[in-house]
């Protein structure tokens, strides 16, 4: 025990040498960020021959965990979670078992499928064939004049449909499938895809009828100058899947614009760092879009698309950072209730409502936007000085 | 004669005076206790009864002292530079409803003595940290003290001078919970855990929910140790500004605050997540069976009337849209009543009928304006609640009873005209 946790346990109400003081000059050190001593101390509550206080076990995992010995963490988290009966002790200690298990495992960045690709790759990945490959896998058709294609494009399909839902939706099912179909260019997509906008390189569709739901994405191979299109494979194709995935998602409801086109750029496989470095320059200048103003903005009303879209991909990148899975799937799912987005984030919260929220959340989404801005500068000044 | 005389002038000054404390009768009885004379009567109040005799049976009355010309005569026996004597005089004339006087002889002790403690005392001052202070200033000056960690000098003497001072039931209920919060912050858990649940006995709703709360947390977890299932305060990682001062999940001592904070509003959650079941299953019955689905409404926003108990304002928007959703039911049958008017409405001079059934088609259209106009009333009491959040509802209801009140008027008009 450490002399800070000696002193506690003597000023606490029980004599020093009570398990009962030692229990709270464990919980101090571990509140005081002293994690060895609140460890050492707990420890010694956990495994006392004479009397062992099993709930201890708690603070060992929790210290062990914030010092990021997760294997150690985990198997704490099990001891306690062996001793402890309340059914929401349990839950907690299981759901930190797994948190430890994920923070073991070496975080994977973020990597566009188009990275994977050498030249010769793209080249092939270029050509238009006379026939029409289908590839199938769980949720996807995908139909394309170029058989590897089909296939990359059916595999990246459920990576992406499997981070959409996991990552961005909180754990959303989606057993449904989708018609991916990809044409050769501009042309040929603008003359097969319906309702696709004149300067769209992808669209989605969901339609029902005859009780029949049609599901379906359209993208286009290759750019205009006929090499292979990889923003297709890295952003469209993600950004329009998340779209068809919301549509479902938010049934009757209308899906505010900036959330809806935020998440479906959250889904993209790579952040666009001039999505981040506009948003900021935006919000820092005259061109910004109000928190209030971003809210409420409809399609027809965008006078300055690109401020818009930047400004909503960095305000739901922020929420989806800063909010827990859970936090954040209850926010959509009050959003979905028709709730506005303030009370669905306070809903969210379960904190009271409060005037001054918005207010507040707009100050610190514009701080961490001009941040991030500042950074992504400065990144780029160390880069150009090299 | 002559006496009889002197008893009359002395019977008739009384008149004036209408104070004294013996009655000698003719007849040599005495009697003691207040004296009045009305008319020829003099009557003398008794402990027991009152009793009146003809003044020509009053040999004499003798009036005591009032207690005014009483404190003139002690006031001149005081050494008037003794707060101790001065103290005793001013409670005895507080004693005998001099109370001006004693408020004055107070100030004037406090003058000759500033910390004359018996004095300061009567006039409900409390002693924290060297200063005499009224006992709502001493209270705020203790949970000062609570939040700069003083906590033994509040236990071991501050506390009980309160506690001694208190007068009122609510100064007493405020000391009793600054109490539990001192023992909770000293860890005293078991201690704080009784002095919450007694107090919770002698809270009203919505307070007693939140201490009776406490005492039940505190009592589950009588080690002190609270385990948190995530960062508190929740808005610490979104707004900023106290991300370091947040408490992150995991074991905490509720001997902090913010612990215990987190566990009310914990408790809070389960009320919500109550709640909202019932709100689902409301909303399934709504169409089919109103009646149950009101009930579970009302079931409902008793589950949140406890969260909000237990946390200010957290399940305010919950009840809010229970609110919305009761309009629109309303509105539903207001719209049924309003299509109905229409159709008559439409009829009128469209179709031939008699005076007489037109007559009763125009009492048929009131009597739905009527209906219509009860469904608006209570539409418009249940949004005027939330007047910030229903202001739409507000206002609809209020433009549409205008719009069904000039109607009516003119179909009463219609109606007395054509008699």
């Amino acid at each position: 025990m450490g002399l800070g946790a000696i002193a506690l346990a003597q000023s606490g109400s029980a004599s020093p040498a009570s398990p009962a003081a030692a229990l709270q000059a464990a919980l101090e050190s571990l509140h005081a960020h002293r994690y060895e001593e609140a460890e050492s101390v707990a420890l010694s509550l956990a495994t006392d021959p004479a009397g062992a206080m099993p709930r201890a076990w708690s603070i060992v995992a929790a210290a062990r965990q914030r010092r990021g010995k997760y294997a150690s963490a985990a198997k704490a988290h099990r001891l306690f979670l062996a001793f402890t009966d309340s059914p929401a002790m349990r839950q907690y200690a299981m759901e930190q078992i797994r948190v430890c298990q994920r923070a073991a495992e070496k975080p994977r960045a973020l990597v566009a499928p188009s990275r994977r690709l050498d030249a010769e790759a793209r080249r092939r990945l270029a050509r238009v064939g006379q026939a029409t490959c289908t590839e199938s896998t769980d949720h996807f058709v995908v139909r394309a004049r170029n058989a590897e294609l089909a296939k990359l494009i059916a595999a990246e399909a459920e990576v992406a449909l499997d981070r959409i839902c996991r990552v961005i939706l909180a754990g959303q099912d989606y057993p449904h499938s989708v018609e991916i179909n990809v044409w050769a260019d501009r042309e040929d997509y603008r003359k097969h895809a319906s309702d696709a906008p004149e300067w769209a390189g992808g669209s989605f569709r969901y339609s029902v009828a005859g009780g029949i739901a049609t599901r379906r994405i359209d993208l286009t191979q290759r750019l205009a100058d006929g090499r292979f299109a990889v923003v297709m494979l890295d952003r469209v194709l993600p950004h329009e899947m998340c779209h068809l995935v919301l549509q479902e998602y938010f049934g009757d409801t209308a899906c505010p614009l900036f959330l809806n086109e935020g998440l479906a750029m959250l889904a993209e496989s790579e952040i666009d760092n001039g999505r981040v470095a506009l948003a900021g320059k935006a919000i820092a200048g005259k061109a910004r879009i109000s928190l209030g103003g971003l809210f409420i903005r409809q399609r027809y009303d965008l006078d300055e698309p690109a401020t818009f879209y930047a400004e909503s991909f960095s305000f739901v990148e922020f929420l989806h950072s800063r909010l827990t899975v859970e936090q954040f799937g209850a926010f959509l799912e009050n959003v979905k209730g028709g709730c506005t987005v303030a009370d669905a984030l306070q809903r969210a919260l379960c904190v009271p409502a409060s005037e001054s929220f918005v207010g507040s959340l707009a100050s610190a989404w514009e701080d961490h936007a001009v941040a991030q801005a500042q950074y992504l500068e400065a990144l780029g000044g160390l880069a150009a000085g090299q | 004669m002559v006496r009889v005389a002197l008893s009359a002038c002395l019977v008739a000054m009384l008149a004036a005076v209408a104070s004294g404390d013996s009655l000698i009768l003719t007849d040599g009885r005495t009697f003691t206790g207040t004296v009045a004379v009305e008319g020829d009567t003099v009557l003398i109040t008794l402990p027991h009864a009152t009793l009146r005799f003809s003044k020509s049976a009053v040999e004499r009355i003798e009036l005591k002292a009032t207690p005014e010309q009483q404190f003139r005569k002690k006031l001149g026996e005081t050494a008037l530079d003794d707060p101790n004597a001065l103290f005793s005089l001013a409670e005895w004339a507080g004693r005998n409803g001099l109370d001006r006087r004693a408020a004055d002889l107070y100030a004037l002790i406090l003058r000759l003595e500033a910390d004359h403690a018996p004095t300061r005392r009567v006039l409900g001052y409390v002693r924290v940290q060297k200063q005499w202070l009224p006992i709502d200033k001493a209270v705020e000056q203790a949970r000062g003290m609570l939040e700069a960690g003083r906590r033994a000098a509040l236990l071991d003497d501050v506390l009980p001078a309160l506690k001694g001072a208190a007068s009122t039931r609510e100064q007493h209920n405020s000391i009793a919970e600054l109490l539990g919060q001192t023992q909770l912050r000293s860890r005293l858990f078991s201690a704080a855990a009784e002095t919450f649940a007694a107090l919770a006995k002698k809270l009203e709703p919505p307070a007693a929910v939140r201490i009776a709360a406490i005492a039940t947390i505190l009592e589950e977890h009588a080690d002190g140790m609270y385990v948190l299932r995530e960062a508190y305060p929740p808005t610490a990682r979104l707004l900023g500004g106290g991300a370091s001062a947040s408490i992150q999940p995991g074991p905490a001592s509720l001997s902090l605050p913010k612990v215990l904070e987190a566990a009310l509003r914990d408790l809070a959650k389960k009320q919500i997540a109550a709640g909202r079941k019932l709100m689902d299953e409301a909303q399934k019955l709504e169409r089919t069976d109103p009646d149950p689905a009101a009930l579970k409404y009302a079931q409902a926003d008793q589950a949140f009337v406890r969260a909000d108990a237990l946390v200010a304002g957290i399940a305010r928007s919950h009840r809010v849209e229970i609110c919305r959703r009761r309009i629109a039911s309303i509105r539903k049958d207001a719209d049924v009543e309003a299509r109905k008017f229409d159709e008559l409405w439409g009829k009128l001079g469209v179709r031939d009928m008699s005076p007489q059934a037109l007559r009763e088609m125009v009492r048929r259209m009131m009597h739905l304006l009527d209906n219509t106009s009860t469904d608006l009333g209570k539409a418009l009491a249940i949004a005027k609640r939330y007047p910030r959040e229903l202001v739409l509802e507000v206002e609809w209801a209020e433009l549409d009873l205008t719009t069904v009140q000039r109607k009516r008027t003119v179909l009463v008009k219609w109606l007395d005209d054509t008699k």
